[in-house]
């Protein structure tokens, strides 16, 4: 297929500011306010007409209408239907949304909201700078170790007061989703560029060290046995109260005290850590001055974490490994050490006395549970698949991953994973919620990865043909969000469905340069808001349409897109990694489906 | 296994003696009674409905819910949506009840699905079935149709019989399927939409041009659907040809930027509310994104629909659109 070609476009950009900063141009205070006359606009508004009470003229025929309920952007000519109308609104755009003033200048405005201004710049960018500024903003404010989640700050929408360390139960999973994007670029430079060329040494440094922070997960833990994670923390990072956290002591690490530790009995739980960290995944903290026994470890890792490791062994061996043998042989002893475990717990993933994780069971007996097992089946079923043909491909054995795989096959692991919808149907409408409300939207990525994967290794034309089924039974719930991210791993795997590239170009074009938390106005007079089948009423609602990114909450990126969120500091006090965008662009251009104007 | 005792016959003996059943056997549970058909007993004999009504509430007899009274075959979206509405409506204002499984006929409507979907009921047992299978919709939503009931006659069935066999609700043991391991096939339904007749679209309109004229007259139309649904077509003409009078519907008054989505009805809110109800419905078989104008309401929205699917919103008096179930 022809990649279709993704232009440059006009990107959002706020500074908050005081009313009496010198930045501020006089002239925004001497603007007489004279309400439009909206009476026939062709167009649906986000403000109520009689809200709006101002206007500007800025460049191109563009005008900018203020109301006492946020700010809209009207472009008659814009190209794209999406861009015609356009609505900012706080804490993202504005302090408030009561619009006292407007100053247009140029393809930008000053807006004055009470002793606040906004400066909101239209800043014309390609789909890669836009990719590349988030990637900045990433390493200099969320990365840790290599680690890339999230980054909680005490004061909302402020930069300044990032933590600098952050509690994360999924830094597996989303450091593999950044990795993704990382050495996606790494191979398309690599490919485009040329090895030496210094965009890619850039770029291969930082699908390194986000490999290696994944590879140091499965080793943090000393254990001898082949086990994962969840995260660690280093000496004078707070430990959170949640979970099971395992301090390193000499020999042994020691289950520290939280809620859940109490709960369980683990407290003082003694783990002996005595299978050696390799040296050079250790430098990740001794570079920072730490040894051993300021490590700190969380177990009860999850089937989700254990997925997205896999789906990194695979990409980290393809693109990395043939340029980095010690690398390599990093990723195949950890990926063989993770299998065996799975294998030897009989398809469960272990603690030190022998008991399984919460989450992490591929048999038949969780299977057989009423209620999650039967529904998680179907992709845990796909997943444990998915590991061992990995597993052969990055070690380049059969054996026992050959054996175990087969008996998979013929115990129906395969056709089970085909009935993912029934059963996720069924469950919600089984425990009296509706499909819409009941989605895990974590296990949107889980699935992407496991079929992607699997869809990209099988070679035997049936269970391709089964896999590919098992991954459109997902389609509902992945093509829903209309996210890139998700369309262009499936379009990998499924050549056949039909994807909507213009509304993947809208994602793209309408993502800003920013991952910091911010909420946005949703009541608004131009969306519907959906009251949900079973819901409670007032209270269970999305939008009924999918706004563009930048008009939605910048929020966790699993969460549902279509969500109507309450507004709370809470929400708004942290920063997000910049992965939902650079994994979705990569892909995209790694496999050729998207390339940019004037690309050679 | 247990029975299903159904009433099949609505006659003031049959309830009677389906009561005394009850009265005599603790553990028997009685289906059956459509909204038309309670309504009407409540009008005959207001007695008998109390005693009705009693058992319903104690969950020990469970009505036939679905429509409001039984109809099949081929019929328009609009009529089986009202139909379904005002079945749901009646037991839930009546009683405080909302029931998860639709009974009745099979319709031939593609919107079908949509329609019981998005009125609440996870699955529906319908008389012609004789397998148990998902119906898909276009529209992306599916419900369960059940057949494997055991029914008996209430008014069939001896003492002996009550006293040897266990008794459920249809509501009961279909909802106890979704518990189980299920491994189903799944059927699409086809693409077709019954026609709305002549008096339909006289009421249809009648809906609009209140709209337009800010006249209310939502509980007279009402009436004339309800008079509809029991073949009284003349009845339902005589009055809204009384609301239309000289008045037409200008075709600019709702203004869409879509050929093939169409406005399948606009009325005031069924609760009698200032409300307006916009009903959509996507034609051609394509996903589509879209803008609705009405400029008299202060109503201007956006909507992306599925394809053939239904949509209705509800415009309030500040012209903000909330998306709500179909049956609105």
């Amino acid at each position: 297929m022809k990649p279709y070609i993704l232009k440059p476009h006009l990107t959002r950009k706020a500074t908050f500011m005081k009313k009496d900063d010198a930045r501020v141009p006089q002239a925004l205070f001497e603007t007489v306010n004279v309400a439009p006359d909206l009476k026939g606009f062709p167009y649906p508004l986000p403000s109520k007409k009689s809200d709006y009470t101002c206007f500007a003229e800025g460049d191109n025929g563009v005008i900018w209408y203020g109301a006492k309920t946020g700010l809209t952007r009207y472009d008659a000519k814009a190209e794209r239907a999406e861009d015609i109308i356009m609505f900012f609104s706080a804490h993202k755009h504005l302090d408030n949304n009561n619009v006292d003033a407007l100053l247009a200048d140029g393809d930008n405005v000053w807006v004055l909201n009470g002793d606040s201004v906004s400066y909101i710049e239209m800043i014309m960018l390609t789909c890669e700078e836009r990719g590349d500024l988030l990637r900045e903003e990433t390493h200099n404010y969320v990365m840790r170790r290599g680690m890339v989640c999230h980054m909680n700050t005490t004061e909302p929408k402020n930069v300044k007061t990032a933590l600098g360390y952050t509690s994360c139960d999924n830094d597996g999973t989303f450091t593999a989703d950044h990795f993704v994007g990382e050495v996606m670029r790494y191979a398309v430079l690599k490919r485009e560029l040329g090895t030496d060329h210094p965009k890619t040494i850039e770029a291969r440094k930082f699908a390194t060290l986000n490999s290696e922070a994944m590879l140091l997960l499965t080793y943090v833990h000393g254990r001898e046995e082949g086990f994962i994670a969840r995260s660690y923390h280093v000496s004078g990072e707070p430990l959170p109260d949640d979970g099971h956290f395992y301090q390193w002591n000499g020999d042994v690490a020691t289950c520290a005290e939280t809620s859940e530790s109490l709960h369980t009995g683990r407290v003082g739980e003694q783990v002996p850590c005595t299978h050696p960290i390799p040296d050079r995944l250790a430098k990740l903290y001794r570079d920072l001055g730490y040894t051993e026994n300021d490590l700190c470890y969380k177990a009860d890792t999850s089937s989700d974490e254990v997925t997205n490791h896999f789906l990194h062994y695979r990409l980290a061996h393809d693109i990395l490994g043939e340029d980095d043998l010690e690398l390599d042989e990093l990723i195949k002893d950890s990926c063989r050490r993770t299998m065996t475990h799975i294998i030897n717990g009989k398809f469960e993933f272990l603690e030190h006395s022998g008991k399984p994780t919460t989450w992490a069971k591929w048999n038949k007996r969780y299977f057989a549970t009423a209620g999650s097992g039967y529904v998680d089946a179907p992709l845990n079923a796909a997943e444990l698949l998915m590991y061992l043909k990995v597993t052969m491909h990055v070690t380049g054995e059969e054996g026992l991953w050959k054996e175990t795989y087969d008996a998979l096959i013929a115990d129906g692991y395969a056709e089970l994973s085909t009935k993912h919808f029934d059963r996720f149907f069924q469950g919600a409408i089984g425990c009296g919620a509706s499909p819409e409300e009941d989605l895990m939207y974590g296990d949107n990525l889980l699935a992407l990865a496991t079929f992607w994967m699997l869809c990209t290794l099988e070679e035997d034309e049936e269970l391709l043909a089964t896999y590919r089924k098992s991954f459109k039974s997902w389609a509902g719930t992945l093509l829903r969000e209309v996210q890139p991210g998700y369309a262009f791993p499936m379009l990998a795997g499924c050549p056949d469905i039909e994807l909507d590239f213009e509304r993947m170009a809208d994602w793209f074009y309408r993502h800003e340069i920013t991952r910091l938390a911010a909420l946005v106005k949703l009541d608004r007079h131009d969306v519907p808001v959906k009251r949900l089948r079973h819901g409670v009423e007032g209270v269970d609602k999305e939008m009924s349409v999918l706004l563009m990114p930048d008009e939605r909450s910048t929020e966790k990126f699993d969460r549902n897109p279509f969500q109507y969120l309450p507004y709370s500091d809470a929400r708004n006090s942290h920063f997000e990694g910049c992965y939902p965008y650079t994994f979705a662009y990569w892909v995209g251009r790694y496999y050729g489906f998207i390339a940019e104007e004037g690309q050679k | 296994m247990s029975k299903i005792a159904v009433l099949n016959e609505f006659s003031i003996e049959a309830v009677r003696d389906a009561l005394q059943k009850l009265d005599d056997f603790k553990k028997l549970i009685v289906n059956g009674l459509t909204a038309f058909e309670l309504n009407e007993l409540e009008k005959i004999d207001p007695v008998l409905f109390e005693a009705v009504a009693k058992q319903i509430k104690r969950e020990r007899w469970y009505p036939s819910v679905g429509m409001w009274m039984y109809d099949d075959g081929d019929m328009s979206e609009e009529k089986l949506i009202r139909n379904v509405l005002y079945s749901t409506t009646y037991f839930k204002e009546k009683f405080d009840k909302e029931y998860r499984v639709f009974q009745g006929a099979k319709i031939y409507n593609d919107a079908f699905t949509q329609v019981i979907y998005a009125a609440n009921f996870d699955a529906c047992v319908l008389d012609s079935e004789s397998e148990t299978y998902w119906l898909d919709n276009a529209a992306f939503t599916r419900t369960l149709v059940y057949s494997d009931l055991e029914k008996v006659d209430i008014n069939d069935i001896d003492d002996d019989f009550i006293k040897a066999n266990d008794f459920e609700s249809v509501e009961d043991e279909v909802m106890a399927v979704y518990q189980g391991e299920l491994d189903l096939k799944s059927v699409k339904q086809s693409v077709y939409t019954g026609e709305a007749t002549d008096a339909e679209k006289l009421l249809l309109k009648a809906e609009k041009i209140c709209v337009q004229e800010g006249r209310k007259t939502q509980e007279e139309i009402q009436n004339c659907w309800i008079s509809l649904f029991m073949g009284e077509d003349e009845v339902a003409t005589d009055i809204a040809e009384t609301i239309i009078g000289e008045a037409e519907f200008a075709e600019d008054f709702i203004k869409l930027n879509s050929d093939e989505v169409k406005v399948v009805s606009m009325k005031y809110a069924e609760d009698l509310s200032d409300d307006v109800v916009i009903r959509l419905k996507e034609t051609a078989g394509k996903e589509k994104a879209i803008t609705v104008m009405c400029d008299a309401i202060d109503a201007g929205f956006r909507a992306e629909i599925l394809p053939y699917e239904l949509q209705t919103f509800r415009v309030n008096a500040e012209g903000f659109v909330e998306e709500t179930p179909i049956s609105e």
